[in-house]
């Protein structure tokens, strides 16, 4: 399976690595420190995160202070639904002077791109940036623009406020490798939160100036290669494709996740052994990824949906009956 | 008379009955009324807060409020509808006659629509009526139990009709989906109540075509028998003579009946006759097919036990047992008696049925015998845990000692393995660890530093590092340390030790 499986010390360094961004982070955000892990998982397995929780919870502040900690560039766009294909990848501009056609990048080309309510712009602006996501790259006027590594998507959705919106078709949410459900904090962690947003700061604006940034872009993008070579047994591939194939026949569940779901899965996995400090794939890995790897890739049946029977729930009753890997 | 009485099939009676109480409705709920609002009124006084015991008590009241509304059908049939007052008047004279009898053996009476007719209309003496009822219920018995379950499904079918409609009416809240309608935020009782008048207001609609219903039962059946068709049509020829003036009327009956036939003629000779001759008459008259044969009626009656009937043994072919046995079968037992001796039966046969499955339910799941009682505290412990085989049987006596020997033979993984799932063993054995199948390490660490108070937290330590040890042979396909394997064998007995 694996290549040339990574060196215990680049692995150690990688852990803490990992562990130094984990530190940062938590410095401005306070107590999410489960949505923390599960978007640095996604920065390392190189994937894309569709964060969903209701307006306030930090999540511009997230990606600000994740980009601040490697020293990248961040950009937002926030979509609207007369946002157009080109307003996120940009252009060609005629330039009179030169008599030429120049071409003007759009926001898209950072290290860190936050895209706010992305299911507020109709599905045209939607695949765009889906399209950019895949194929890591950009083209203008038959032009290919790579993106700069790493690259990383936080598309965010509102969970109210459905009216006036365009939900994303269940194939492109399938581009995402992580959906990251982000809640309140805990009553002391909010208590926190505000005692150090209000203390000492004029105005309300996000401050992640506490955040310092601890390695650079191409760290990022050497960790994502470390990670890539995490060791897999075969077994534990096995236990995550049994998951996966579950989720097809259970009942309840209309539509399960596609192979692309079972990729995702391991991937995740791969980095969240990572993160946890190993260099080998555990099925607690695979079982601790499952829920945000995969609840976006279910269409649950009407009833379930009746019965307020969400994902998650499902996901964890089809976790308890899939046996973990015989050795 | 109101109604065409001729005899009928009994469904058509029924109708007729049906016919009837939709004529005099009014009337008619206005009798059930009478008496069933003041029983409820007496029940809601009396049991407040028991609305479901109170519906019982009106409903077991049923009988007494049937008779006002038969004593308007037996009036109206002739002509007289009673007005309220007479009908007040009449009620308590018909409420307590028979009430006792009424409320406790013949309450589950499924006839009594039909039944209580002959009680209020004829009289009589108990036995008598015991004897007429016989008669009349041969062929009617079977249509008024119908028409008592029909009425009764109707009731229900009212009551829950009657019920959806209050609930869907009720502001606020829709039906099943939400709460917040006014009803759901009523009390229990407040509820109870609200589904009583309902039921109340099912029986009081039903009532009226019941009792009509077994009341043209009763006129058919006595239209059969004894031609009280034939009775009434001539009450009202002689009503209708009566009022001509009486020479006309003679002449006239003379006119029409004298050619026609020689009857009266015939009457004045039989008085003269002497008895045996009438009796020979008689004879011939019975005998005359116009006048009726002798129908034979199968059916089912008390036996009657010959003495002295013992089968012969041996003996030669005799087929008078045979016929013994059908004529005894034919005249066999009371039908109650067969029917009870069935029930009995069939009810012991339950309770058998019932007691095997509940023997069965909880028996210890390893089956009978040694075997259970080997599996012990254990039995319903699991057999596999993550894929591994962690019953005590699949394990040697002393793992660490196993483990130690497939170690030293390089066989490093398996002996971790098999430590790990001896240490799971004894968890679950001894401790009562309990695990799905889909536990995965990390699970079983967890549930293992739950129980550290009980454990002791070196041993919850030491379940931790063998755990690292088994996770990196077994998914990182690495070697552990000699020394980590010394230790890990060395500590196990001490933590696990005994063997299970």
């Amino acid at each position: 399976m694996n290549d040339s499986p990574a060196p215990g010390a680049e692995i150690a360094a990688a852990h803490d690595t990992a562990q130094a961004l984990r530190r940062e982070i938590a410095r401005v955000m306070v107590g999410q420190d489960e949505v923390i892990d599960q978007v640095l998982v996604a920065l390392f397995a190189a994937g894309h995160v569709l964060v969903e929780g209701v307006p306030g919870l930090g999540k511009t502040l997230l990606v600000r202070a994740l980009a601040r900690t490697f020293d990248g560039r961040f950009a937002r766009i926030q979509f609207t639904p007369d946002l157009m294909p080109s307003d996120i990848t940009g252009h060609a501009l005629y330039d009179m002077k030169a008599q030429t056609f120049k071409i003007r990048r759009g926001p898209v080309f950072t290290h860190l791109l936050l895209a706010d309510e992305i299911n507020r712009a109709p599905a045209k602006t939607q695949a765009a940036l889906l399209e950019v996501m895949q194929e890591q790259q950009v083209t203008i006027e038959g032009q290919a623009l790579p993106m700069d590594r790493p690259f990383m998507t936080l598309a965010t959705q509102n969970p109210i406020e459905q009216e006036g919106t365009y939900p994303l078709p269940e194939a492109q949410l399938d581009r995402f490798l992580l959906k990251v459900l982000i809640d309140y904090p805990g009553a002391d962690e909010e208590a926190e939160l505000v005692a150090r947003v209000t203390s000492g700061q004029v105005g309300d604006g996000l401050n992640v100036s506490a955040v310092s940034p601890v390695v650079d872009a191409e760290t990022i993008t050497r960790l994502q290669a470390t990670c890539a070579r995490v060791q897999v047994d075969r077994k534990v591939l096995e236990y995550a494709v049994a998951i996966v194939q579950k989720t097809r026949n259970w009942p309840g569940i209309t539509v399960g996740a596609g192979p692309r779901g079972g990729i995702a899965l391991v991937r995740a996995a791969r980095a969240a052994a990572l993160l946890n400090g190993h260099d080998f794939v555990t099925p607690d890995d695979i079982k601790q990824m499952a829920a945000p790897a995969l609840r976006h890739r279910l269409v649950l049946s009407p009833e379930m949906e009746i019965e307020g029977q969400t994902a998650d729930t499902v996901l964890a009753a089809v976790l308890e009956s899939v046996e973990a890997p015989r050795t | 008379m109101t109604a065409e009485v001729r005899p009928r099939l009994n469904w058509e009676a029924v109708d007729l009955g049906f016919a009837m109480a939709r004529r005099w409705w009014p009337r008619l709920a206005l009798a059930w009324t009478l008496t069933a609002l003041p029983a409820l009124v007496a029940a809601a006084l009396l049991l407040p807060d028991h609305p479901w015991w109170a519906l019982a008590l009106v409903w077991w009241g049923k009988p007494l409020y049937e008779r006002g509304p038969l004593h308007v059908l037996s009036r109206a049939l002739f002509g007289h509808l009673p007005p309220a007052g007479e009908l007040a008047r009449a009620l308590p004279g018909l409420l307590w006659r028979q009430a006792l009898g009424a409320l406790t053996v013949f309450r589950p009476d499924p006839a009594r629509s039909f039944n209580r007719p002959v009680a209020q209309l004829e009289g009589g003496s108990a036995r008598d009526r015991g004897a007429r009822l016989r008669t009349l219920q041969r062929t009617a018995h079977g249509a008024a139990t119908a028409l008592t379950l029909a009425c009764l499904a109707f009731e229900l079918i009212l009551w829950a009709g009657l019920l959806a409609l209050a609930w869907l009416l009720a502001p606020g809240g829709v039906l099943g989906l939400e709460s917040g309608s006014l009803l759901d935020e009523l009390s229990a009782t407040a509820r109870g109540w609200i589904m009583v008048l309902a039921a109340w207001g099912a029986m009081a609609a039903v009532a009226p075509f019941y009792v009509a219903g077994g009341f043209a039962l009763y006129l058919n059946r006595r239209s059969r028998l004894e031609g009280w068709d034939l009775e009434l049509a001539f009450r009202r020829l002689a009503a209708r003579v009566a009022h001509l003036r009486r020479p006309a009327a003679v002449v006239l009956a003379a006119a029409l009946v004298l050619p026609l036939s020689p009857v009266p003629a015939q009457a004045d000779e039989l008085h003269l006759l002497p008895p045996a001759e009438a009796r020979q008459i008689i004879g011939e008259v019975l005998a005359d097919p116009v006048f009726g044969g002798t129908e034979t009626v199968p059916g089912w009656y008390p036996r009657k036990r010959a003495g002295g009937a013992e089968k012969e043994p041996g003996g030669e072919v005799d087929l008078d047992w045979l016929a013994r046995l059908l004529r005894a079968l034919a005249g066999a037992g009371d039908i109650l008696g067969r029917v009870a001796e069935l029930l009995m039966w069939l009810g012991a046969a339950v309770v058998a049925g019932l007691l095997v499955i509940w023997i069965l339910r909880h028996l210890p799941r390893g089956g009978w015998g040694l075997k259970s009682r080997r599996e012990g505290g254990a039995d319903a412990a699991p057999r596999t845990l993550a894929g591994l085989d962690v019953r005590p049987e699949s394990l040697p006596e002393d793992p660490a000692a196993a483990a130690r020997a497939l170690w030293q033979a390089g066989r490093a993984r398996e002996a971790l393995s098999l430590l790990y799932r001896a240490a799971l063993a004894a968890l679950v054995a001894r401790h009562g660890l309990r695990l799905p199948a889909s536990a995965t390490e990390g699970d079983c660490l967890r549930a293992v530093r739950a129980m550290a108070g009980r454990l002791g937290a070196d041993t919850a330590d030491f379940f931790a590092a063998l755990t690292r040890l088994w996770q990196a042979a077994a998914y990182a396909h690495r070697e552990p340390a000699p020394a980590d394997m010394e230790t890990t064998c060395g500590d196990w007995p001490h933590h696990f030790g005994g063997g299970p």
